[in-house]
């Protein structure tokens, strides 16, 4: 059941913040992280919905899920953002070298 | 298929061109083709024409072909015997006799293989007004029943028995014939009933036919117009059509006092706000009488003939929407007439008549006619069916005619029962139990007709199996029903029931449309029951919105809509909640639909910036799938192992994959176009 997720949708989240362009087809990238990423949290989700023996998923589960993973999730992200300004730091103090 | 199947039937029968006249000669053009062949194959093995058939049988299961083929076939016949056969065999659902060189055989065949539509092809026409039944908010054929013959009719099929809903519903009908007829004397309204009845004359043997089938709206529609139109006539012609016409005339005869009431069913229904007002002089159910006509035509249908006082109590019921409690008296009394004169039937028209008239006056206690209206009022909206103490046993009959009313009324009913027991024991004991099951039956069987509607359904079923328990258990739902509808209880009742049925109604708000038909139709007492239900359900939404006062009604309706607000969803509910319960495969409670949209809105703006940070590492401004995979890359998606485009196909749709991975198509080309 795939459907179709609004891409004006993402867009406009993407650009929120920023003004920074989006390319053509990145929007449906985006889509793709974010089912992959849904799926990851729903996964966990339900594990700790089993874990509480409840056939259904609740907010608790999600939430506490959501907590560690986007931790998690962002983590690696913002390490390697980290990294690379750091790096792009790095090589502008050295005059792009 | 089935769809397919009519209106092959009736595309056959040169009705009225459905659609699938299109899709149909394109099916049956293919059938031909296969036909075509196989009549040239078999053209040789004509003899083994039954192997063939058999074979063919499996193999032809269009039945659309059937309709088209049927008119190939005709030509093909006149060419060749054999081709007849073939088609014959395409066809033939049944056998295909081997009639060779009869193109009417053939045809025969075919329409009958057609899925044995005979029936269908007949009533092709019927079949159309019945569809079309449902929608016509007005009931057309709406039979007025006098109390009497209402309760004639319930009589009969209380006699009848449970059993036979459709026969109930049929016995109904011939009641109402008789009893319509008898009626026919002395109704001022005839005059307005003829002109309604015409309407149902003609509508009525084919919706009698089709009736049953559908709505009761559509039933009582024909059967109301018939029985208008017997009024003048006093004639019990065909039965179906008298059952509708006789009771559409009893109606009117019974509502000799309701100028307008009992008109014609139909117009009861559309005019019952009018016709109430007119005939409402003596009875003040204005509102009810719609519903008390659409309950009456119902009624009618299921009582027939006889129940001039049902009739009558259609009358009152819509006349009274608020007497309820000289209502329940009345309807005992008209029960008792319609008890009597049910037993009479056919014999006295004059007497029948009489009685009704006699009824008339008795209006406003008319149970039935409460209970009709009740009933119309349940089934539309489940509305407040409040007991009518004497209606209730009637409409239970009625019920099992209203039954996409009833249902509603038997949401409420069943509610209102406890309370309304107490009166519609009274009512019950005139009516007696015989005349209970029939109505109920008959009443299902009109009702299912007018509504369609599942709640009704379910109501009516809900008061066919009380009915034919027995008058006392079947007067209390009914009751319970119409008492609901029709009581002084009932007030209470109908409040919440209208609430309830508001809430039923609201939903049903299109049902109710048909629902104040069907409520016309529901005989008078079930009219009476709804007299306050009916209120609400007649012109639903109007009606609701009456008895609710409207907060219920407006519960529906939601403030107006807030400014789209750009922040607030970060994607729309229905997509991410579907979404998630896929990929969870296990329920997920809807209330997490917020905490994941926090958690969304999060997600994106670190998406955003990360992704900003990426393009900038990259020296570009803009971002670009590729920092999409880095990020997927880093997040752990995807590995060496897993590239991209295998996550790509795993989630994407196909429209979307096709944009993001280069397909090769012949020519060399590939799609997307390849920058590098």
């Amino acid at each position: 059941m795939s459907k179709k997720a609004p891409r004006a949708a993402l867009k406009l989240h993407m650009k929120k913040n920023t003004n920074i362009r989006i390319g053509k087809n990145a929007d449906l990238m985006a889509q793709l992280n974010l089912l992959v990423v849904l799926h990851r949290l729903a996964e966990e989700s339900r594990v700790k919905a089993f874990e509480e023996k409840s056939a259904t998923i609740k907010v608790h589960h999600v939430r506490a899920v959501a907590k560690r993973s986007h931790d998690g999730l962002s983590q690696l992200n913002m390490l390697g953002i980290t990294c690379f300004t750091e790096f792009r730091r790095r090589l502008v103090q050295h005059g792009r070298l | 298929m089935c769809v397919s199947e009519t209106e092959a039937s009736l595309l056959m029968s040169g009705q009225p061109a459905l659609q699938e006249s299109e899709p149909n000669p394109a099916e049956s053009s293919a059938g031909e083709r296969t036909e075509g062949l196989s009549g040239v194959e078999l053209s040789d093995l004509t003899l083994h024409t039954e192997p063939l058939t058999h074979v063919v049988r499996g193999l032809s299961r269009k039945k659309p072909q059937h309709v088209f083929s049927v008119s190939a076939f005709e030509e093909q016949f006149d060419q060749l015997p054999d081709n007849t056969e073939d088609t014959s065999h395409v066809f033939h659902k049944g056998d295909v006799s081997q009639a060779k060189g009869d193109s009417s055989q053939d045809l025969d065949v075919s329409s009958g293989s057609k899925s044995g539509l005979n029936l269908t092809l007949k009533t092709p026409f019927v079949e159309k007004r019945i569809e079309r039944a449902g929608l016509q908010r007005k009931v057309s054929n709406r039979r007025l029943q006098s109390v009497d013959a209402f309760d004639e009719a319930v009589q009969r099929c209380l006699e009848q028995c449970p059993n036979q809903d459709q026969s109930v519903f049929q016995d109904g009908k011939t009641l109402e014939d008789s009893s319509w007829q008898k009626f026919t004397l002395g109704l001022s309204d005839v005059t307005e009933l003829y002109v309604q009845s015409k309407k149902d004359d003609t509508m009525g043997p084919s919706a009698e036919k089709e009736r049953e089938h559908e709505l009761e709206k559509a039933r009582d529609i024909p059967v109301s117009e018939p029985l208008i139109q017997e009024e003048k006539d006093h004639e019990m012609e065909s039965q179906d059509e008298e059952e509708v016409v006789p009771s559409s005339q009893e109606d009117v005869y019974l509502r000799a006092e309701d100028d307008i009431v009992l008109a014609p069913t139909q117009a009861m229904t559309e005019s019952l706000p009018e016709s109430h007002d007119v005939e409402l002089q003596d009875r003040e159910f204005v509102e009810e009488v719609e519903i008390g006509n659409v309950v009456e035509i119902e009624y009618e249908n299921v009582v027939e003939t006889e129940d001039q006082e049902v009739v009558e109590i259609e009358d009152e019921n819509a006349e009274e929407v608020g007497d309820e409690e000289v209502e329940d008296e009345n309807a005992e009394e008209v029960e008792n007439e319609n008890a009597e004169e049910f037993e009479d039937k056919n014999a006295e028209e004059v007497e029948d008549e009489e009685v009704v008239e006699a009824d008339l006056e008795y209006n406003d206690t008319s149970q039935y006619p409460e209970r009709i209206t009740r009933r119309a009022h349940r089934s539309e909206g489940g509305g407040a069916v409040l007991g009518i103490p004497g209606t209730t046993r009637v409409t239970k009959s009625f019920g099992a005619g209203l039954n996409p009313r009833e249902k509603d009324l038997l949401d409420f009913v069943d509610e209102g029962r406890e309370s309304l027991q107490d009166i519609p024991d009274e009512e019950r004991e005139p009516l007696g139990s015989p005349e209970f099951p029939q109505l109920h039956p008959a009443a299902e069987l009109s009702t299912p007709e007018q509504r369609s509607q599942q709640h009704e359904a379910s109501l009516a079923e809900e008061d066919v199996p009380e009915l034919a328990e027995d008058d006392d258990a079947q007067e209390e739902p009914n009751q319970s029903e119409e008492e609901e509808l029709m009581d002084s209880e009932p007030a209470n009742h109908s409040p919440e029931f209208p609430q309830e049925e508001e809430e039923e109604e609201e939903d049903d708000d299109d049902d109710d449309a048909l629902s104040a038909e069907l409520s016309m139709k529901t005989p008078a007492f079930v009219r009476q029951k709804r007299v306050f239900a009916s209120r609400t359900a007649q012109t639903t939404p109007t009606v609701l919105k009456e008895v609710n006062s409207g907060p219920a009604p407006q519960v529906a309706k939601r403030a107006p809509r807030q400014k789209r607000q750009t922040g607030v969803d970060v994607l729309p509910k229905s997509y991410v909640m579907s979404v998630f319960k896929h990929f969870a495969k296990t329920k997920v409670a809807s209330d997490v639909y917020p905490a994941i949209n926090e958690i969304l809105k999060k997600y994106f703006e670190r998406l955003a910036d990360d992704l900003e940070a990426y393009a900038a590492h990259a020296k570009r401004k803009t971002i670009e799938v590729e920092d999409f995979e880095l990020l997927m890359r880093r997040q752990g998606f995807v590995t060496d192992t897993t590239p991209v485009n295998i996550l790509i196909e795993k989630y994407l749709p196909m429209e979307y994959r096709k944009l993001l991975i280069p397909v090769a198509t012949s020519g060399n080309k590939v799609i997307p176009k390849q920058r590098r």
